[in-house]
Formats: structure tokens, C-alpha cells, sequence
């Protein structure tokens, strides 16, 4: 490769005939910030951020786009050019949630927050999946955090209409990365693009179709080269970006592709393709379906051996193994051994050398049956002895084999008339990086370990593998069963791009006590919910709160009462979409009915301690802004000054401005990025006029109290509405306990209001997040399209 | 193509035929302009009329292309026989019957509807059109066909000098032909204004089995036609100088894209291809094979632009994508290629036949030739027009143009387009040519001019123009995507009284980086409107901000319209003409306007014939 010389900055720098400027500078260890530039994919030159002056060259060339040559001078680092960078980032940034970039308290926010809210929309970096790992972000705090430009997305709703893909184009730049990732694995065909014009321009299939559709493979690769979070995998955007990368080979077809294994710490949380060259593209299956089949609810986690009373009992894999071997033994003849073919050499080896002189069986990798043959012989009652390798027999076949193993990673009817059910470690789980229970081993690791301890040798055997079309970049050939299951059946989404599943009956749930009566979306992610609840509403008080469940499933959540009507029977509560439940609730309509919904809960607000000409600073943030709506309007009653401040993070996630300006006898708003009212949060307030006040409530995420907390000492009276995780809401499990000053309270029956000084924000905060990975495992993995378009 | 000679003897014999009064005929204008006007009814009432006269194997009716003056369209010449031609201006189907009558049959014309009389003297009183205002001071290079020949006829295209470029092309050769091109000092017309002559030589310079030369006949400037009326005219003249682009750079492949818009566009050049094909001038296999192919644009403004344009007949999303690589090393299908307008390529034509020194011999030092430029807006003669490089702007609009109409006060010509900057009247001696007007902060672009008035908010003009880059924007890059929703944002707040001083220096940052740091053409000129406005008319942003008043009256939300009861005759015309009901009355009482219901259309101020609606 030819050399040649450029000089960068005042630095002579070697380089290659044929790298782009920006490729010479990043390998001379130069930074030019840059976003629509990636390494695999041709110059493209849209974000203009690279932008750089050469001598002899007019304007401000883009380095992504310009070729290096032999003595060419560039600068990267003027005036001219960090002006024009900062101005064009703030009109990228202004197309992005960027409420959070612009926020003079993130740093602070994200520890108290550490983990983003699971939320529908991302409309900020506290709902934003990609938060922890933020190409905008680092590109960013390199050029400025100043934004002057208003916003100019519009918080639409996130596009779910295939099955494993979220599209949130508030958070789409346009970098085009992929859609030209999808030409490049597509052998230039890509399927999807951008269309419309101006600002209606957006990433989408020709004529804006449902992705789901024919030219799309779900290979996933513009989900995994999107920078922005724009493009996320809808089952494992939550874990965050993966630490560790293992390369394996699929195996749920014979193609075995290989692929990594995205390992978050060790958890298996997904899969990618090694590049983005075509040969290196993977199907849907092994992109979207890997990972949920190993994440399938109901794992065996250990053997079972069946007891002379015919229980089956848990075990362990050394027990189990060891005994299955004796029975091997001492049989030469009518043993069947079934793998399939998909199976590695040396585990198929193993189960050759295991069937000895009986009948060794290799399964086409689909397989959901055993052969008629094989079926036949076991009916005559040929085999005394069988090891299959998934869930090929029936549960009737099972009885008819005398010594029955069954190695499988789900449950099955035909397990309890086997004598071993060995606990199936998947994919790349019996490695070292990914966590696995101990007595769970991959088949290569259970057959070899009973054919050692059955003293047999392996017997080396050419796999000839069955018809089967490629599914590599066609849908159309996806495998369709793996170790005997339908895939469909383990993930769901699967069905959507029809492949065959297991008919069940459906299961009618028990339809719940309490009528939606109205639910309006408030804001994105706030939806106002309006519930029959006759007796809650006769004795609700403000300050109090209630704990509903949208299903019987669901968490048991608890919502403040923002509002009722004992003579109507109705009681409402503003609720924000942070994980499952409160999604759940988020998405009833009028007419469906709430599993439960128990309350009034918690001590009432202590209406006593004020009086007529008090002045009161009530302060709302996010949820809180409904919260201390109930207290305004009793405060006003009983004739309060009342001073209101409401704060979030841009806009158009405030509510109820209307509500309480026309109670409030004073209101303020503030915004984070400043799109509406004062720049900053209502701590501001609170820091600037608090020794106006008597007393100060403040309602809002814990971060938002904290920072109030600072000022708590500036009225004689300062209050918090605390919430924590709950269970029961009735003092008895100590989920919700807090503490305050030097006393541990339970904020369900001594709260929710403390005193706003003395809480310990730290621990709240490190409690509420204490379940974060588990609330991620428990986001339904099916968010089909109807119930979340 | 040997037998262009022999062709042409035939042609000549046929155009003398057409040319001589011998029989009568009537020609009317139908390009799209004229069509538009309703020049499909008259041809109709023409062939009515001519039948129940019993003439109409005497008379010939004939369709042309644009002659250029759009204002008096539809256009028709009339000839009895013997007599010179008579052009008749506005002729609606209710004139043909008096025409047909006094003028075909009655042999003397209808002199209150003639406009000129297509000859060199003066007939029956009515002035040569040599001599009309509108066309005395133009120089015809380019449109020296449009509304003269037919067409759809080669035969005209030939005995008027066609093809006798190319056959002085082919004996010049390649180099030759750069040479003279030269020489000649064209630049090109899309706009950019780079010397052909040297762009050719880059293509030529560039080696490949496979070369291509597009015409870019995407047209998509606001109030631009010049294209339209080229190729609707005289298409032969760009298909001559697309084989004479190809010969000289070594391309054998031409496409033309052009816009489906112009659907009558397109048919022409398919007939005149066709025809160029049958006599062997394209798909020649004996001598230099040329062959064009029509792509029909999907109605985006970037495909203006060369790249998206690639990308478009490549059958891609039409984007720009970076420079370098050039179209000349790698273009269409990554084979070099080049890229000319319309108008120059129908310029090259005529080069080639009379020789690029004489085409040098017109325009200014640096712009040489001439240019055609289409006037639209507030002017009396809305119309396309071809003018020596470097005449004065005022000859344009006040002579040429006619000034504004209904006495009203120049204010401003929007010169070059959404990407251009309007000029004002104390510019209006300046010469028109590339520097001169790039000095002012305009450009001559692709030849579009839009006159403004007294009665036009230069606010809302530069309105006007983001919202269309913004609508136009492919969305690629940063700073053009979002600057120009910005820009159209704050021009908005301005227009409708929210604007604050502030907002001038945040537009001024947009419209710098936009300049800077856009991707192609579009974005890189998109704040050009603001700009120049900003510029030459900052005293109406600063009403509309500072007094929250829009000095010409326009922007809906800083006008209030009001009835001067004294003036108000009762006459209910502008009852009548409110949409919403806000101007309101008895008859023969003074009406008045509800302003809560009105919403500043400006309706009853049109409507009023007394005078007395007023607004502030």
C-alpha cells in the first residue's frame, strides 16, 4: 500500500493512498468528532460535524468525505470550524430528545437515576434506552451542551408494527447508517431507506409499508449499528450495550453461522453478526430468536431421576449422568439414541458410540417428531433403552421405553414418564463467559460425559445434512423448530412472520372489578386514568394514594389519587409508563377492567398544620405535577396563598397547566432545556423565594426531592411525597421503608408525606432501583402490535 | 447521416413552402404556456369555425411553440392569403368567428386584438413584431425557433440551420469542438455558471469504455420555464447539441431527465428522437453512435442537482452525495460523465453552426452571449425573453418587461430562483451578468426573475422560498434539513407579530451555517432569500418585529381590515366575497368587518370598488 504524508494540525502524519481524511487523522490518533461516518461503510457526509479546512481547498470540507493526499495541509481545529461545528450540532441535537443534554443537572440526575425508566417513548435520556451507551452523547460533551435552538420533534409514538423492532424517530438524526448497512448486507439491496422530503423525511420501507414485510430479513443490523437508540431490539433494548462478545456458531440450522453472543457481565442478553459483509449476515431466528429461546420462562434447571414410587426427582448432573451410564452398560442391543443433526461432531460422536448396536438416529434439524420407523419400533417395544436429545417423543412413546432420557431445556409431559430428564445448557452457555446452573450442560457435555463413564469410545460419523435452504438473507427458509419445539412457540413474535406454531386454546382471564371509566394520554408516557371505584372515592382524601394492578399478573403498583367524585363513584390518578405495570395500566381502554385496585392507602395530607394567608410553594415534577394537584385545591379552600411551580423536562411533557393556573395564585414553569417558562427545575424556585414561604411541598422523581431537599431549612415547613417499591401498601412487607432522619418509616401507612430535609434520598433511590435487571426481564417479550401501536 | 444534405434540400423546399404566404393559415401558440391559457379552445373553435365557413381545406391549421409572451397568450397568427401573418394577442374562442370572418375570409384584420405583424414593414397600420417593446431589445440565439417552426417538424429544424452544428462538429472533432467551445465563453445556464468548454475537457480527459452526457432538463425553479419552452419548441436544438456534447467528450449514451410535469415536454423530445433516429442522426451505426434515452423525474428540486440526478436515473432515493469523486471521473453508473442544461446545450447547437468567435462576440468580457430569462411576478409583460449577456437590468423589466402593472412601484426582482437574492431599484442599471449580480448578493441562476411590487412583503417572499427549499430539502444532511425548518420557524414568528430582534441574529447564525456547512447546492443556497433580503430590506423585518406592522400589507396577522362607512356604498360586494362571514351588512347601509371572525384574506379589499375598505 502506498505511503503518503499529510500534514494535520501542524503534525506530519503518515497515512495510506486511498483513506479519507478523517481515516488518516483517526489513525494518527486525531479526533474529529463525526457521526454519520462509519468504519465499514462508504463516505457519506451528512452530519457535517467532520468538517475541516485544507489549504488549496474552498470552504469547509467534510474529512469523511475528502480524500487524503500526499502533502496535503489540514486543520481541524479552528475558530471558524468549532463555531460551525457547535451551530450545526444544535440544529442535529434540536431533532433529537436532547432535553437531557442541555440539563445543567445530569450528572447529578443520573446518579440518584442510575438506570433509565423503561418507558414507551423515549423522550429524553432518562427514557432512553440507549442512555448508559450514547454515541450522541459522546459526540456531544466534545463540541458543546449549549442548545439555542427550540426542538423540533414531535414525541410521536414509537413504531411497532414487526415484530422485533422499535422505531422511535424522535430520536433519529438521519445519520442514514441503516439503511446503508442494510444495502451493504443486502448485496445493495437494501430494504429499507429514507423517505419524504424535508422534515417529513424519515427512515422507513418504500411506501412507509409495516417492516414486516418481504425485502426485510430481520437480520437486525441497522438495529445494531444505530447510534441514537432510533432503532432498538424490542426484546433486549433495556440491558444496555453488551460487554463481551463471544464468538459461536447458531445452531439452529445447519448453515450454523457463526455470530457473537452479545454477554452483558454473564448474561446471554443477545446476538449479532461478526461484520457487515453478506456472507457474514445472519437470519431472524438467529438475530431475535437465540437469545429468547435461552430466555424462555420455565427453564429446567437441574436433572430429575425417577424414584421407585415413579416421582420424579431433582438431581444432579453428576448423579444423573453417572446413573444413566450404568444403564448403558449393560445393554448392547435396543438402545436408540436421537440427536439432531444440527448437533456438534463430538457430541454426535458420542451418541453414536452411546447407541452401540442399537439404532442411532440423526433428526433433521426441524424436527418436531421422530421418524414412523423409529415411532414403530418403540410401539413394538424394540428399545429398552433411548436418549433423545430434545422433545421428539410423545408422552405416550415415553412409557413405552424402559430406560428413557430425556435431554431437553423446557418441561414436557413426556419428561414424566422418562426415567432421566437431563437440564439442557443452550448456545453458548456451557462456556465460561455466560452464566449458567450448574447442572445444566450443553448435549456435546452430557453425552460425552456418559459415554466416559460408560467406557465408550466416541465413533466419529459424517454428517450428510438433510435438504435444507440457506435462511441467510431469506426469510422465506427461517428454521422453524429447534430440539423438537416450534420456535414459534418459545418466541412469539415469530409467528408474526409466519412461521408454524402449537394451536393452544386460549385462555380467558377473569374479568376484573374495576371499570376504566376514561384514560387520556396527558403527555407521552402520562396517561391520565379514570377508574369506578365507588368506595374509594367516598373516602378518599387528598395525599393518599392507591395501588392498582392492571391484570392479575401484574405488579402491585402504587398511584397517587389526583383526583375524585364520591357522588360519581370515580376516582383518577395520573400514572407515568416506567416498566410492565404501569405500561399495562397505560394501555387499558375505556370499558376494560382493572384486576384491582385497593385504597385509599397512606396518611392523609395534614390539611390542620396550615391555616387562611399561609403561603405555600407547592412544587411538581413529572408524575408529581398531578400529585400536588389535590393539595392545591384543598390548600386553596381553606384559604392558602398557594404558589405553584411545575417542572419537566421540555414541553411537551407538561400537563395540567390549565388545572392548576386557575387555582394557583401564583405559577411558575420550568423546563430543563427551556422550551417553555425559565431554564432549570423548580429547586430554582425553591433556592430563589423559599424564605417567602411558610411551608413547601414538594412531589416528583426522587432526584427532583433531593435537589429540593437542599433548601428544605428556608420554610418552616418542608414535605416530600415519597415512592418506593410497595407490595402490599398496608404496612406489612417493608418493601416501601425509608429513612428519615434516624427513624426507619414505611411510606404506605406512615407516608406518603415526610418531612423533605430529613429523608435519605440515597437509599431511596438505591432501593427503588434494586430490581432494575428483573423489571427488565419481566417487560413482556410479546409488545405485539395491538396492544402498542 | 450522409443524407443530411438531400434532407435538407427537401426541407428547405417545404419551409419555403410554410414561410410563403401562398396559403392561408393560422398558427397557434401551443405550448404548455399557451395551452394553459386556453389555446386547446381556440385551436377547437378554430376548426369549428373554418368548417361551417367552408374554408377549411384553404386555411392550414397549424400548432407552434412559445413564442415567449406569456401575457398575451393565447397567441395566434393569422394569415390570409398573399398577406403577411398578423399575431393576435388574448384570443378567446368568442374572437375566432370575428377573425375568421373579417380577417381569413374578409381579408382585412382584426386590428384592436393585433399585437404584430410578422413581418419586416409595417401592415395595414399594425407595427413589425421585430419592433414590438417585447422583443426589440431581445437577441434570440437560443429561442431563435421557439414559436417559428413546428415542432414536431425536422424538416423546419433543418431548413433553418439544424444539424449543420454537428456537421461542423464532426469535421472539427473532438478537440476541435472543446476548442471552439471555448472559445465561444459559454457557461453554463443551470446555473453554477462553470465554463462548458473546460468541463467538457475533464470529461474528455477521463478515461472509459463507457461515457455518459445527461441533460439535465429538471426545471424546478419557481416561476422558471425557460427549459419548458426550449423543449417545446425547438427540441431538435437540444438533441444536436447533446451528440455534439457526446462527440466531444466521447460518450455514445445521452439521457435527458426531465420533469414529468412537463408532460408536453417530454412528448416533443420523443418525437424529435424518434425522428433524429429513423434518419440516422441518432443510433448512427455507420458514423458517431448516439443514442438518448428520456427519464422522467419524479418531481423532487434536488434532482436539479447533479449527483441526486445520477442517483434518480440510477433508479435510487434522489440524494447528493459528496464531491470528490466528480461526475466526470465517476458519475452515472460510476462511469464519467457529464452534465448539461438545456439551454446551454441548445446554445452549443448554435456555436457550433456559426463558430464559437461569433458567440464571443456578444455578452461582457467574463459572461459571453446571451441568456434567456423568464419574467414573472408583477410585471405587465410576464413572458420568456433571451437577452445579450450584460444589459441593464432596467431594460429588462421597465422595457422589456414593461414595468409593473396598474402603475404601481417597482420594489424588487427576485433574480435566480429559491437559491438567488433579490435586487432593488436603485440596482436596476446594473448590467446583468454573472459577477455583477453575485456582487449584489443574487444570482443570474438558471434565468428565473420574479418582480415584486409595492404590494410585496419581503418578509414573506423569503417566507415563500424557505418553505419551499424546506419542502424540497432531501432531508440528508444537518444543517439544510433542519436550518431551513428553523429558518421557515422564526420567519414564521416574525410574519405573524412574535418576532423579537433577537430572531434576525439567530436567523443571520442559521443561514451562515447553512451556507458553510450544507451538503449540495440546495442547502448551501437555501438561506440566499433571506439573506438578501435581510440585506437590501431590513427595514420591513424590523417593522414586522419592532412595530409589529407589515409595510405592504400582506402578513394576515399584522392587518387589520376596516370599512370606511362613508365610503361604503352598501354595495355588499365584499359580503359577497368574505369567506367567513366577518364582512357584514345590510344593502345600501355602510358595512363593517368583524375582526374576530376575519381572517386578513384581503377578499373584500379586492372586492370594494369604491375604495373603501381599508386595512393598517
Amino acid at each position: 500500500m502506498e505511503k503518503i504524508t499529510l500534514t494535520i494540525d501542524g503534525v506530519k502524519v503518515e497515512a495510506q493512498k486511498g483513506m479519507t481524511v478523517l481515516q488518516a487523522a483517526r489513525n494518527a490518533g486525531i479526533y474529529i468528532p463525526s457521526l454519520c461516518a462509519h468504519k465499514d461503510l462508504s463516505p457519506y457526509g451528512a452530519c457535517r460535524l467532520c468538517v475541516v479546512e485544507i489549504d488549496g481547498v474552498r470552504g469547509t470540507p467534510t474529512s469523511c468525505t475528502t480524500p487524503a493526499s500526499d502533502g496535503m495541509v489540514v486543520r481541524t481545529n479552528t475558530e471558524q470550524l468549532n463555531v460551525q461545528r457547535r451551530r450545526t450540532l444544535e440544529l442535529l441535537m434540536s431533532g433529537h430528545t436532547s432535553a437531557c443534554f442541555s440539563c445543567d443537572s445530569r450528572e447529578d440526575c443520573e446518579q440518584v437515576k442510575p438506570e433509565p425508566a423503561k418507558a414507551g417513548v423515549s423522550t429524553r435520556c432518562g427514557t432512553c434506552s440507549n442512555r448508559p451507551d450514547c454515541t450522541m452523547r459522546s459526540i456531544t460533551s466534545g463540541i458543546t451542551r449549549e442548545m439555542n435552538l427550540p426542538h423540533l420533534y414531535s414525541l410521536d409514538k414509537i413504531e411497532r408494527d414487526d415484530p422485533f423492532i422499535d422505531r422511535d424517530h424522535n430520536l433519529c438524526v438521519l445519520c442514514g447508517i441503516c439503511f446503508r448497512t442494510c444495502e451493504k448486507v443486502h448485496n445493495g439491496k437494501g430494504a429499507i431507506s429514507i423517505i419524504n422530503r424535508g422534515k417529513n423525511a424519515k427512515i422507513a420501507s418504500a411506501f412507509d409499508k409495516d417492516w414486516n414485510f418481504e425485502e426485510c430479513t430481520f437480520c437486525g443490523a441497522c438495529v445494531d449499528e444505530c447510534p441514537t437508540g432510533s432503532l432498538t431490539d424490542r426484546f433486549s433494548k433495556w440491558y444496555g450495550k453488551a460487554n463481551k462478545l463471544i464468538k459461536t456458531n447458531c445452531e439452529l440450522c445447519p448453515e450454523k453461522c457463526s455470530l457473537n453472543l452479545r454477554v452483558k457481565n454473564t448474561r446471554f442478553i443477545g446476538t449479532e453478526k461478526l461484520s457487515l459483509n453478506p456472507e457474514d449476515a445472519i437470519c431472524a431466528a438467529g438475530r431475535f430468536a437465540m437469545v429468547q429461546i435461552a430466555s424462555t420462562a420455565g427453564r429446567l434447571a437441574f436433572p430429575y431421576i425417577k424414584n421407585e414410587e415413579a416421582e420424579m426427582i431433582p438431581s444432579t448432573f453428576a448423579e444423573a449422568s453417572a446413573k444413566f451410564a450404568e444403564v448403558v452398560k449393560a445393554e448392547n442391543e435396543n438402545i436408540l439414541v436421537a440427536v439432531p443433526e444440527t448437533a456438534s461432531n463430538d457430541a454426535i460422536a458420542n451418541a453414536k458410540a452411546i447407541a452401540k448396536g442399537g439404532d442411532f438416529v440423526l433428526l433433521k434439524f426441524d424436527a418436531i417428531d421422530l421418524p414412523e420407523e423409529i415411532k414403530n419400533n418403540i410401539n413394538a417395544g424394540k428399545y429398552k433403552i433411548a436418549f433423545v436429545g430434545g422433545n421428539y417423543v410423545s408422552a405416550e412413546l415415553a412409557s413405552k421405553i424402559e430406560h428413557l432420557a430425556i435431554f431437553d431445556f423446557l418441561k414436557s409431559d413426556a419428561q414424566n414418564n422418562a426415567e432421566f430428564v437431563f437440564a439442557a445448557a443452550l448456545f453458548g452457555e456451557d462456556g465460561e463467559a455466560i452464566k449458567k446452573l450448574p447442572n445444566q450442560q450443553s448435549l456435546q457435555a452430557t453425552l460425552s460425559e456418559i459415554c466416559a463413564l460408560a467406557e465408550l469410545k466416541p465413533v466419529s460419523v459424517d454428517v450428510a445434512y438433510a435438504e435444507y435452504k440457506s435462511p441467510k438473507l431469506a426469510k422465506a427458509n427461517l428454521p422453524v423448530a429447534y430440539m423438537g419445539h416450534y420456535i414459534a412457540d418459545l418466541v412469539e413474535d415469530m409467528k408474526a412472520i409466519g412461521l408454524p406454531f402449537t394451536k393452544k386454546e386460549e385462555q380467558s382471564s377473569a374479568k376484573g372489578n374495576f371499570e376504566v371509566l376514561e384514560n387520556k394520554l396527558l403527555a407521552p408516557n402520562f396517561h391520565a386514568l379514570k377508574i369506578k371505584a365507588p368506595e374509594m372515592a367516598k373516602y378518599a382524601k387528598a395525599g393518599q394514594f392507591a395501588i392498582l394492578m392492571a391484570n392479575e399478573k401484574s405488579e402491585r403498583s402504587p398511584f397517587t389519587i389526583c383526583d375524585w367524585n364520591a357522588d360519581e363513584g370515580w376516582v383518577q390518578f395520573v400514572l407515568e409508563e416506567v416498566g410492565r405495570s404501569s405500561a399495562e395500566l397505560g394501555r387499558l381502554k375505556a370499558g376494560e377492567f382493572l384486576a384491582n385496585a385497593s385504597g385509599p392507602l397512606g396518611t392523609p395530607f395534614d390539611f390542620e398544620k396550615f391555616k387562611a394567608g399561609d403561603k405555600v410553594l407547592l412544587l411538581g415534577g413529572c408524575y408529581g405535577i398531578a400529585a400536588i394537584y389535590p393539595v392545591a385545591r384543598k390548600l386553596k379552600e381553606i384559604g392558602a396563598f398557594v404558589s405553584v411551580a411545575i417542572e419537566a423536562s421540555t414541553d411537551n411533557l407538561l400537563f395540567f397547566e390549565d388545572k392548576l393556573s386557575s387555582i394557583a395564585d401564583e405559577f411558575v414553569v420550568k423546563t430543563r432545556d427551556g422550551s417553555k417558562g425559565t431554564k432549570g427545575g423548580c429547586s430554582d424556585v425553591y433556592a430563589l423565594r423559599g424564605s417567602e414561604f411558610d411551608a413547601c411541598v414538594a412531589i416528583g422523581c426522587v432526584f427532583m426531592m433531593k435537589q429540593c431537599s437542599k433548601y428544605a431549612e428556608s420554610t418552616k415547613l418542608s414535605l416530600c411525597a415519597l415512592n418506593p417499591i410497595m407490595v402490599d401498601g398496608t404496612g406489612m412487607c417493608g418493601a416501601c421503608r425509608v429513612s428519615v432522619g434516624s427513624e426507619t418509616k414505611f411510606a404506605c401507612v406512615d407516608g406518603p408525606f415526610f418531612d423533605l430535609g430529613k429523608v435519605d434520598f440515597v437509599e431511596l433511590s438505591k432501593r427503588r432501583t434494586a430490581y432494575s435487571l428483573l423489571e427488565i426481564d419481566a417487560i413482556p417479550r410479546h409488545l405485539g402490535s395491538s396492544c402498542h401501536k | 447521416m450522409a443524407n443530411l444534405e438531400t434532407l435538407r434540400k427537401s426541407a428547405e423546399l417545404q419551409w419555403a413552402d410554410f414561410t410563403s404566404n401562398k396559403k392561408a393559415r393560422v398558427m397557434v401558440g401551443a405550448a404548455t404556456c399557451g395551452l394553459a391559457a386556453g389555446a386547446g379552445a381556440v385551436i377547437e373553435e378554430f376548426k369549428k369555425q373554418l368548417a361551417e365557413a367552408g374554408i377549411a381545406d384553404k386555411v392550414e391549421l397549424v400548432e407552434t411553440g412559445c413564442i415567449g409572451l406569456c401575457y398575451a397568450e393565447p397567441l395566434v397568427e393569422v394569415r390570409s392569403e398573399g398577406k403577411p401573418s398578423v399575431l393576435y394577442s388574448k384570443v378567446s374562442p368568442s374572437d375566432v368567428a370575428k377573425i375568421v370572418s373579417e380577417h381569413l375570409i374578409g381579408g382585412s384584420p382584426v386590428k384592436a386584438k393585433a399585437e404584430a405583424v410578422m413581418a419586416d414593414e409595417e401592415f395595414e397600420g399594425i407595427a413589425p413584431f421585430k419592433n414590438h417593446p417585447m422583443i426589440s431589445l431581445q437577441k434570440r440565439i437560443v429561442l431563435r425557433n421557439c414559436g417559428v417552426i413546428d415542432p414536431t417538424s425536422l424538416n423546419h429544424y433543418l431548413a433553418r440551420g439544424g444539424y449543420k452544428g454537428l456537421e461542423r462538429a464532426i469535421a472539427l472533432g473532438s478537440d476541435g469542438i472543446i476548442e471552439d467551445m471555448k472559445l465561444s465563453g459559454i457557461r453554463g445556464r443551470g446555473g453554477a455558471g462553470f465554463p462548458t468548454g473546460v468541463k467538457w475537457s475533464f470529461a474528455k480527459a477521463s478515461q472509459n469504455d463507457t461515457k455518459y452526457l445527461i441533460c439535465n432538463a429538471d426545471e424546478g425553479d419557481p416561476g422558471a420555464f425557460m427549459d419548458r419552452a426550449v423543449l417545446e419548441g425547438d427540441p431538435h436544438s437540444v438533441i444536436e447539441g447533446m451528440i455534439i456534447a457526446g462527440l466531444a467528450i466521447g460518450a455514445n449514451y445521452g439521457y435527458i431527465y426531465v420533469r414529468s410535469e412537463y408532460p408536453l415536454a417530454i412528448e416533443r423530445l420523443r418525437n424529435a428522437i424518434k425522428q433524429a433516429e429513423d434518419v440516422g442522426i441518432l443510433k448512427n451505426k455507420d458514423g458517431f453512435y448516439f443514442e438518448i434515452k428520456i427519464k422522467k423525474g419524479a418531481g423532487a428540486f434536488v434532482c436539479g442537482e447533479e449527483t441526486s440526478l445520477m442517483a434518480s436515473i440510477e433508479g435510487v432515493r434522489a440524494m447528493p452525495r459528496p464531491k470528490p469523486p466528480f461526475p466526470a471521473n465517476s458519475g452515472l453508473f460510476k462511469k464519467p460523465t457529464n452534465i448539461n442544461n438545456v439551454e446551454t446545450l441548445a446554445a452549443v447547437s448554435s456555436i457550433l453552426r456559426e463558430g464559437g468567435a461569433e458567440y464571443a462576440k456578444l455578452g461582457t468580457e467574463k459572461s459571453k452571449g446571451t441568456k434567456t430569462f423568464s419574467l414573472a411576478g408583477k410585471i405587465s409583460r410576464t413572458g420568456l425573453i433571451e437577452v445579450e449577456i450584460g444589459t441593464p437590468l432596467r431594460d429588462i423589466i421597465e422595457k422589456i418587461g414593461g414595468g409593473c402593472p396598474d402603475g404601481k412601484q417597482f420594489k424588487a426582482v427576485q433574480a435566480g430562483g429559491p437559491s438567488g437574492g433579490c435586487l432593488k431599484a436603485e440596482h436596476l442599471d446594473t448590467p446583468v451578468d454573472y459577477e455583477s449580480l453575485m456582487a449584489l448578493g443574487a444570482i443570474i441562476g438558471s434565468g428565473g426573475m420574479v418582480v415584486m411590487n409595492e404590494d410585496s412583503c419581503m418578509v414573506e417572499v423569503a417566507k415563500f422560498f424557505l418553505g419551499f427549499t424546506g419542502n424540497e430539502s432531501c432531508g440528508k444532511c444537518v444543517p439544510c434539513r433542519m436550518g431551513t425548518q428553523h429558518a421557515l420557524a422564526i420567519l414564521e414568528k416574525i410574519t405573524s407579530g412574535k418576532g423579537e430582534l433577537a430572531d434576525i441574529e439567530r436567523l443571520e447564525k442559521i443561514c451562515m451555517t447553512m451556507k458553510q456547512s450544507s451538503l449540495c447546492g440546495l442547502g448551501q443556497t437555501a438561506p440566499n432569500p433571506i439573506l438578501s433580503t435581510l440585506q437590501h430590506f431590513k427595514d420591513e423585518y424590523l417593522a414586522h418585529i419592532n412595530d409589529k406592522k407589515c409595510p405592504a400589507k400582506v402578513c394576515p396577522d399584522l392587518v387589520i381590515y376596516s370599512i370606511d362607512a362613508e365610503k361604503c356604498t352598501g354595495c355588499t360586494m365584499c359580503a359577497r366575497a368574505c369567506p367567513t362571514g366577518a364582512a357584514h351588512g345590510d344593502l345600501k347601509k355602510p358595512h363593517s368587518i368583524d375582526t374576530e371572525k376575519c381572517i386578513s384574506c384581503s377578499a373584500c379589499f379586492q372586492a370594494c370598488r369604491f375604495g373603501a375598505v381599508s386595512r393598517d
